[in-house]
């Protein structure tokens, strides 16, 4: 059976998603499909405009953090998507990423941040797993 | 697993959890609540979080919790924590994203049965007048050095600008400016996402609502407060906006690493911190007070905006349209503060995380008129049911660290609210109960529904039967806008 790419979970106050992937940068990927989609971004047909990000951190988790940070604030303060990402991880500690921008057309719910709540990226069946809590 | 048995009853509204539940816990937890209020937060995390939350280096007293408690991510929504300032430390999670977010009571002298004909104007202009909705941008845009006065002077750049009066700032916390901003310690990012939003409402639980003074239970205080009977008030709920979501989330990453140099071991990442005197601590709390000042003077512009579309609406057909503010409150903040620990008088930094400021009769921080009486305190509740008007008491600051509640507390998931509540009827039912809603989005406003939250007059017994709140007013909504 296929791996789930992402699930959302039930939190009290707010919004929370388990996502999977066979290495990390898959991991990577769906978790930001999944916080993309429990949002509800929605891009705009526009100029699609190529990016190029190089993210570091001490540690997996706090790489992931920084990653789906880094779509949250492109997207608040540029009003822009990232989309069509390609991935590659170096060492748990760096992240390299090849995307466009898209001009956002709407987001439907406010996700104020990505959380280390419990966050550990795990083994799991068929690569590795890990729940993200968002605050919203 | 937490059992009711494990607590220990300490009065009717009073239960402690000891030290001895788990191994790394330095102090105890206390519990504002009744057996019923005791019994839903042990259905979720939120009581574990508190027990995590007791982990901290260099905490006094007691990890407090009050009735609206729910569960957050690393520190339960509901919680506060007083750490020492020679040995503790501060810790962004434990205060929030939404530093500063809070709440502002606008009161006026309009009967709210004359006012009913204009609701429907009034709900109008205050949904095209207040900017709301996930990014809004402010009415205002800012260019960086502006920001930086904005971070520095709170309130008080508002005042400038003539968006407030005098009055307006000796009714804020810390009259709406908060001590030892400095914005260099904010990164670029955040103010980038700061500029534009100031003068915004934003969206989730945010809202601005108009209400009826319903019943008055402390007439020197409600007078001193210029609360009538009848008439309308307005409660603007909202914070720091994408500057202080940042802010906090910077922060709470660049500190991961500093708890490894500092040795301090934590259950939960989200708990990261650094001693107060160290220069990380230093440099988030002088990069909070930016978040705080910046929170102070958009609640700030949009009460101006509110006096505005009362004016629109009422100037000419009815007279005391004008609002006076009665109190601006935080309920997400770290505050260094003297509390007395152990019978010595000692000053340690508060965090506040969903929970507000209660200080009791005698603080100098007062204005003159609610000096004898204490702090006014804001509860608001959800939409369609009650909110509160209380007091800080003598007993807060014996208590609770001069703290009391927030809010109602979610019960209900945002994912099974939206399952069961459908907007367009929340929405119809709540305007056959009379209330006028303006909301941008129906699914937002499923979440909100009054269903996914606790019943706030049963949060508002237990602070008042604990003695850490006295009542004073009780708020019914006529007009609720949400983003």
């Amino acid at each position: 059976m296929a791996l789930e790419p992402y699930r959302e979970l039930d939190h009290t106050a707010d919004l929370a998603l388990k996502a999977h992937g066979r290495d990390l940068a898959e991991l990577f990927r769906n978790a930001a499909d999944g916080m993309i989609a429990i949002a509800g971004y929605e891009p705009e047909v526009g100029p699609r405009l190529a990016r190029r990000l190089r993210l570091s951190a001490p540690d997996g988790e706090t790489l992931l953090v920084t990653w789906l940070e880094e779509i949250l604030s492109q997207a608040e303060a540029e009003h822009t998507l990232l989309q069509d990402y390609t991935l590659r991880v170096k060492n748990e500690t760096g992240l390299e990423v090849e995307a466009v921008a898209l001009p956002l057309r709407r987001i439907a719910k406010e996700i104020k941040a990505v959380t280390f709540h419990e966050l550990a990226i795990r083994p799991a069946e068929g690569g590795l797993e890990a729940i993200i809590v968002f605050d919203v | 697993m937490l059992r009711k048995q494990d607590f220990l009853r300490l009065s009717p509204y009073r239960w402690e959890l000891p030290r001895s539940h788990r191994p790394d816990m330095r102090v105890p937890v206390q519990l504002f609540a009744s057996e019923a209020l005791l019994e839903s937060a042990l259905g979720d995390a939120s009581l574990e979080q508190a027990v995590n939350a007791t982990t901290l280096p260099g905490l006094v007293g007691h990890v407090c919790v009050m009735p609206d408690v729910h569960q957050g991510y690393g520190f339960p929504i509901g919680g506060v924590a007083a750490s020492r300032m020679s040995d503790g430390v501060v810790s962004p999670g434990a205060i929030g994203y939404d530093i500063n977010c809070g709440v502002r009571l606008l009161a006026s002298r309009i009967e709210a049965e004359a006012a009913r004909p204009h609701l429907a104007d009034l709900a109008a202009a205050l949904f095209t007048n207040c900017p709301s909705g996930v990014g809004a941008k402010g009415s205002l845009a800012l260019s960086t050095p502006e920001l930086d006065r904005v971070c520095r002077e709170g309130a008080g750049w508002a005042h400038r600008q003539g968006y407030a009066s005098a009055e307006d700032l000796a009714n804020t916390e810390e009259s709406g400016r908060i001590q030892g901003a400095d914005p260099t310690h904010v990164s670029a990012r955040a103010k980038e996402r700061g500029r534009p939003q100031l003068g915004s409402l934003g969206a989730g639980n945010h809202f601005i609502e108009v209400d009826r003074v319903d019943e008055v239970f402390h007439p020197e205080a409600a007078q001193a407060m210029g609360l009538s009977r009848g008439c309308l008030v307005v409660q603007i709920h909202c914070g720091s906006r994408g500057f202080g979501h940042q802010i906090c989330s910077d922060y709470v990453r660049d500190l991961q690493s500093a708890v490894q140099r500092f040795g301090i071991q934590l259950p939960d990442r989200e708990l990261v911190c650094a001693p107060i005197g160290s220069p990380e601590g230093q440099r988030y709390l002088s990069a909070m007070a930016c978040a705080a000042n910046y929170a102070f003077a958009n609640r700030q512009v949009l009460a101006h905006h509110v006096r505005r579309s009362f004016e629109q609406v009422f100037a000419g057909r009815l007279r005391g349209w004008e609002l006076h503010q009665v109190y601006d409150i935080a309920h997400n903040m770290g505050k260094i503060e003297q509390h007395t620990v152990e019978g010595r008088l000692e000053q340690v930094c508060v965090h506040r995380k969903g929970a507000t400021r209660a200080f009791g009769p005698g603080f100098h921080g007062l204005p003159e008129a609610y000096r004898p009486l204490g702090q006014p305190v804001l509860v608001p509740g959800s939409m369609g049911t009650a909110s509160w008007v209380l007091l800080g008491t003598a007993g807060s600051m014996q208590l609770s660290f001069g703290s009391t509640c927030h809010g109602a507390g979610r019960v209900m998931s945002r994912k099974q609210a939206k399952r069961s509540i459908r907007g367009d009827r929340l929405c119809q039912e709540l305007e056959s109960d009379g209330i006028r809603i303006r909301a941008g989005s129906l699914s937002g406003l499923a979440e909100e529904a009054p269903q996914a939250y606790k019943d706030v007059d049963a949060v508002v017994e237990v602070v008042t039967g604990a003695g850490i709140a006295a009542k004073v007013a009780r708020l019914r909504p006529l007009v609720v806008v949400k983003g």
